[in-house]
């Protein structure tokens, strides 16, 4: 971070509040003459110059953490930011704090946005999303000095404060579960090879084989978008493998993909939950409406964008917590798409499904 | 950082000739203007906004304000879209949007509850949702802020808003089981009276029931959740067994409707019709697949923008609601056999 002397340096040398020091310097308020001499003596202790003086009554802080997102393309859906948005709203509003939103570009045009927010005062800090391999914005902020928080992991080589979720913890959940239920061919909906996430999840998949002694079969790893259509053409390709080959459960990466692999399955009379285990990933609000009802793994998205908010504070407020790295372990939900029960058509049980 | 200060010093002119002219103001000869822009792009000078919040006193931020439920878990992301798409628009004026999310406590203590309203931090505020009561709407516009309505209308006051076509959506909607699908016992799940949206809906559905000379019958909810619309489902059947279908304020109503339909092994849609309105993500995916009205939310977010804009420079000074057009979409559960 820069070196210069802050104001706020100067209050706390002061034993004032940054604002009373902001109106003394700037002639705007009357104070004793004993504050007055503190704040005096503290700028000439701290070496503040006449030049920062005026710089600094003009950076204000501006109590407002820059966030920018992008809403999913239409035939995706991202329950996890939605949540983490309004979690981190209110965790920024507890302590007198805003959320700046600004757009969000996948393009060259990412590092920005968020250079001309530096360069016109708007913001005391980021928070960055959807973090991937060889993030710009990572490196950029990093040079820059600028404090920023980030939901997810980058290059393993990077060092920077983050709240991530442990994807690998969650599939693996998802693989014992499985192989308690008698499952051993075990196939896995996975995402591109560049996506950082992605290979979190396979991780968790691949570790969660070997802890049960289970070889990985290629053949049972198959890699598309993480939409509707991928889910449904994957698993129609899974269900058409000779019987020896062919999987008794399939692991989506995410939930949307699981939906399309019980169509797939239903389409060919399959009933899932009964013949065919398959899960997903993101326990997205209306899963539990639809039929059958997913197994997935939820994410505790609240509790990390209360820690994403808490440990951005801390830095800004010069208390922060040395290389603040957090992994939150998230939860396996078990319903019916993998339980092994029949999906029960009686009249008087109207139960909600948890 | 390049302050005007620094530029001043460079030129020996004063602060006020050099922000006058990096603001295409008056009372700056041509050619000191340009020296002066010169020296500014030589230099990499920034507008720090604090400052220059002080001397021209705009803040280049719109405050986009919702209720906290509204971005609740069962929800789908309504108000995210609108923000996205004010975003897009206003950031090439500028703008940035400061959100905030509010708790019905706020709203009963009026807006000197909320700091941010009352330290002008925003040359702006969007109230998004039919949480907003009129005693608060007015009270912010009272503070001096331009203010929008968006998904909320004042009934009696001109006032900017913009809305989807509630009731244009629902009639059509409506008339389509009447006309295409020959139902002649529809019922309607309302949500909360006092919700603009689902007002217009509810007025929509009444209209064509009623300009088919069929009797209309609304189940009344508290909200608009899968949870209510299952228990509304439920109570409509019993109500009246004759019910053949169901018109639902929302898409997350129509698919609780769907799941206790089905636990009561109704088939769908040769024995019930049920559609929604909103065209969530998940209503395609539902079995059968979801009929409903989408909402072309990112334009209802650019309108929104332009509108407060044209308000902020002057340009327009009307106050009156905007109506954004509304489509149907036909899936599978109203008893069309196309694929969805």
């Amino acid at each position: 971070m820069a070196q210069r002397v802050t104001l706020k340096q100067v209050a706390v040398q002061a034993g004032v509040s940054y604002q009373t020091v902001s109106k003394v310097l700037n002639k705007q308020a009357q104070v004793s003459k004993e504050t007055k001499e503190r704040i005096l003596e503290a700028v000439q202790t701290l070496g503040y110059h006449p030049n920062s003086i005026a710089r600094n009554m003009r950076l204000q802080q501006s109590c407002l953490i820059g966030y920018s997102w992008a809403p999913a393309p239409p035939d995706q859906v991202n329950p996890i930011l939605d949540q983490l948005l309004q979690s981190m709203a209110q965790a920024a509003e507890t302590a007198g704090y805003h959320l700046l939103c600004f757009p969000h570009h996948f393009d060259q045009e990412t590092v920005t946005a968020y250079r001309d927010l530096i360069d016109t005062n708007r913001v005391d800090g980021f928070v960055i999303s959807s973090v991937e391999y060889d993030d710009p914005r990572v490196t950029f902020l990093q040079e820059r000095g600028f404090p920023f928080v980030a939901f997810g992991r980058s290059n393993p080589e990077l060092s920077f404060p983050f709240v991530d979720i442990d994807g690998a913890a969650g599939m693996q959940m998802v693989v014992e579960h499985l192989v308690r239920l008698g499952h051993r061919h075990i196939a896995a909906l996975a995402w591109p090879k560049d996506s950082r996430v992605g290979q979190n999840r396979m991780d968790g998949y691949l570790s969660g084989l070997a802890a049960n002694g289970i070889s990985v079969s290629p053949g049972l790893i198959l890699r598309c978008e993480g939409n509707f259509q991928g889910g449904l053409e994957a698993t129609s390709r899974l269900l058409e493998l000779p019987v020896i080959q062919r999987p008794t459960a399939i692991m989506a990466f995410n939930d949307v993909m699981a939906i399309g692999a019980i169509r797939a399955a239903q389409e060919r009379g399959l009933q899932v939950g009964v013949d065919l285990a398959i899960t997903g990933f993101d326990d997205t609000p209306m899963v539990q409406y639809l039929t059958p009802t997913l197994t997935s793994v939820r994410q505790p998205i609240w509790e990390v964008g209360q820690q994403v908010i808490s440990i951005l504070l801390s830095i800004l407020n010069e208390t922060s917590l040395p290389g603040a790295q957090v992994l939150v372990r998230p939860e396996l939900i078990v319903r019916e798409s993998s339980r092994g029960q029949s999906i029960q058509n009686d009249k008087t049980k109207l139960v909600n499904y948890p | 950082m390049i302050t005007i200060r620094d530029l001043a010093e460079q030129l020996g002119v004063s602060v006020a000739t050099v922000s006058r002219a990096l603001n295409d103001q008056l009372g700056v000869s041509p050619e000191l203007r340009q020296r002066v822009l010169d020296l500014a792009a030589e230099m990499n000078y920034r507008p720090n906004v604090a400052a220059r919040n002080l001397s021209t006193d705009r803040t280049h931020t719109v405050i986009f304000m919702v209720h906290r439920r509204r971005f609740p878990a069962a929800a789908d992301p309504f108000y995210s879209y609108i923000m996205h798409g004010m975003e897009a628009s206003l950031s090439l004026e500028g703008y940035s949007i400061m959100l905030l999310t509010v708790t019905d406590e706020q709203l009963a203590q009026g807006p000197q509850s909320l700091p941010a309203l009352q330290e002008k931090r925003a040359d702006a505020v969007v109230l998004a949702g039919p949480e907003f009561l009129p005693g608060f709407i007015l009270s912010v516009a009272r503070l001096g802020l331009t203010t929008l309505l968006v998904d909320n209308a004042l009934r009696e006051t001109p006032f900017p808003a913009v809305l989807a076509d509630n009731e244009g959506g629902s009639r059509t909607l409506t008339d389509h089981l009447i006309k295409v699908h020959g139902h002649t016992h529809i019922a309607f799940l309302q949500g909360p009276k006092g919700w603009i949206s689902c007002e217009e809906r509810s007025a929509g559905y009444q209209f064509a029931v009623n300009a088919a000379g069929l009797e209309s019958h609304i189940v009344e909810s508290e909200d608009t959740t899968p949870e209510t619309g299952q228990d509304a489902f439920l109570r409509a059947i019993k109500d009246r067994p004759e019910t053949t279908a169901i018109v639902a304020s929302n898409d997350a109503m129509a698919i609780g409707a769907m799941r206790a339909a089905r636990q009561l092994g109704i088939k769908m849609p040769q024995e019930m019709a049920i559609v929604g309105f909103d065209n969530i993500f998940w209503s395609a995916y539902a079995d059968p697949s979801l009929t409903t009205v989408s909402i072309p939310t990112i334009e209802v977010g650019r309108l929104a923008a332009r509108l407060l804009l044209e308000r902020l420079y002057g340009t327009v000074t009307a106050s009156s609601r905007t109506i954004v057009a509304t489509q149907l979409v036909i899936r599978n559960s109203c008893g069309c056999m196309e694929a969805a």
